[in-house]
């Protein structure tokens, strides 16, 4: 059996981490191929639903990632998602969703070799926590109590 | 007649007001909201132990606002709405009368929300233990163990958002679950669209709910979702120091920040 390889979504900032990211490129520094950027105006912009979606859609990581603090390019919207993630992160816990699977960092435009080492860290994290069954197990849920009820 | 009643009588006398939204009994033996448009029909409010639905709920729905003048009989947590409410720029002061229900039933005219506020400090409660208990419980089970707790939990979940509609934060005119372009949260009572909504309920209260309890007391199927909200407002208690539903010029904390504000998990 080949090795689990996981899936990984970045959701980061124009102005930053996806110049950050672009870096990386240019610079040709080669990382996991695991990540699929979503680029967003903002770290402000990222909803918790989005987070969400991505798990519901088989993401086994997330990354969240921007501008460090005093950085932005709206001023505050990485002071805004600093509190929200704060907050959320202790939901998550709370009920019971594995957090490590979420990843946040400050990644500058440039720091494209941190953005390398972020996302073969988070890769290799990932790898070790095995794929991100409890969502697909929802699913199974969902399927098994329709299919009870129509026996019944 | 009582002295809730005469406080009653003499607002509509005055002509001060031309709605008052308090309790009365109902036929099934409990108490519900009454709607009094006249003072004929003042004889038919009280006020007991019952009487805990959070009132102002209705503050916000269009069919109370015409009205214009209006009248609510309030306890502790409705106040704590009142000022939850004006600090999201909902109610100005002077909108509405209060008659505030105290730990030992009397009640008491306010209006200004100095009064309010003042009413809150003097009338503080301590949160029932069954559910600080419950929510100490859960925090030390393990990771999983909360998981497989919240997903039996939420599994019950009929999608029928009494948790919505009894909440006096809830008052987005399209909640997001309403949304189908995206479709935020799937329709359907599924393991992911309840979870989904339960947590998109919980972060939208997160730092405004006041602690009411109503959607734990409203839900058909005994889901404790009142701890979701009071586990939030704890890590927002120890993050940020602020408690929703004390001043009414409370900063949400979520739509505010500090440079220093101080977390451990951002590489």
């Amino acid at each position: 059996m080949s090795e689990f390889e996981p899936k990984i979504v970045a959701f980061v900032c124009n102005w930053c981490t996806y110049a950050g990211a672009d870096l990386a490129g240019t610079s040709r520094i080669k990382y996991a191929q695991n990540v699929r950027i979503v680029r967003f105006p903002c770290t402000g912009r990222i909803d918790f639903m989005l987070l969400l979606k991505a798990f519901e859609e088989g993401a086994d990581g997330i990354i969240v990632s921007g501008c460090h603090p005093a950085d932005c390019h709206y001023t505050s919207g990485n002071y805004h998602a600093r509190r929200r993630w704060m907050v959320f992160k202790d939901l998550l816990d709370f009920i019971g969703i594995d957090s490590r699977r979420i990843v946040f960092s400050w990644v500058s435009a440039a720091e494209g070799a941190k953005w390398a080492h972020l996302v073969n860290d988070t890769v290799s994290e990932i790898r070790n926590l095995g794929p991100m069954k409890e969502y697909k197990n929802l699913e199974n849920v969902s399927s098994n109590k329709i299919g009870e009820l129509i026996n019944d | 007649m009582t002295e809730l009643q005469n406080i009653a009588k003499k607002l509509f006398d005055d002509g001060s007001i031309n709605l008052l939204i308090g309790y009365s009994n109902n036929e099934n033996g409990g108490t519900s909201a009454i709607f009094i448009d006249n003072s004929a029909d003042i004889d038919k409010l009280i006020y007991n132990e019952n009487c805990h639905q959070n009132l102002m709920v209705y503050f916000q729905k269009p069919e109370v606002k015409k009205f214009g003048k209006l009248a609510f009989v309030v306890s502790l947590p409705g106040l704590k709405s009142v000022l939850e409410i004006a600090s999201e720029n909902q109610i100005k002061d002077g909108d509405a009368y209060f008659i505030a229900i105290d730990k030992d039933g009397n009640p008491s005219l306010l209006q200004d929300f100095h009064q309010i506020e003042d009413f809150i400090t003097n009338n503080q409660t301590k949160p029932p233990m069954g559910l600080l208990k419950l929510m100490e419980k859960i925090n030390n089970m393990t990771r999983e163990e909360r998981w497989q707790y919240w997903t039996d939990e939420f599994s019950k979940c009929i999608k029928c958002y009494a948790c919505r509609s009894v909440c006096p934060l809830c008052y987005c005119t399209q909640c997001i679950t309403d949304i189908n372009i995206p479709q935020w949260i799937s329709t359907e009572s599924s393991p992911i669209g309840n979870l989904d909504w339960h947590i998109a309920r919980a972060m939208h209260l997160a730092g405004r709910c006041i602690g009411c309890g109503e959607c734990m007391k409203a839900c058909p199927v005994d889901i404790p979702l009142a701890l979701l909200t009071a586990n939030l407002n704890k890590s927002i208690a120890i993050h940020f120091g602020d408690e929703p539903g004390m001043k009414a010029d409370y900063k949400y904390p979520l739509s505010h920040y500090k440079l220093e504000d101080k977390e451990n998990f951002i590489r």
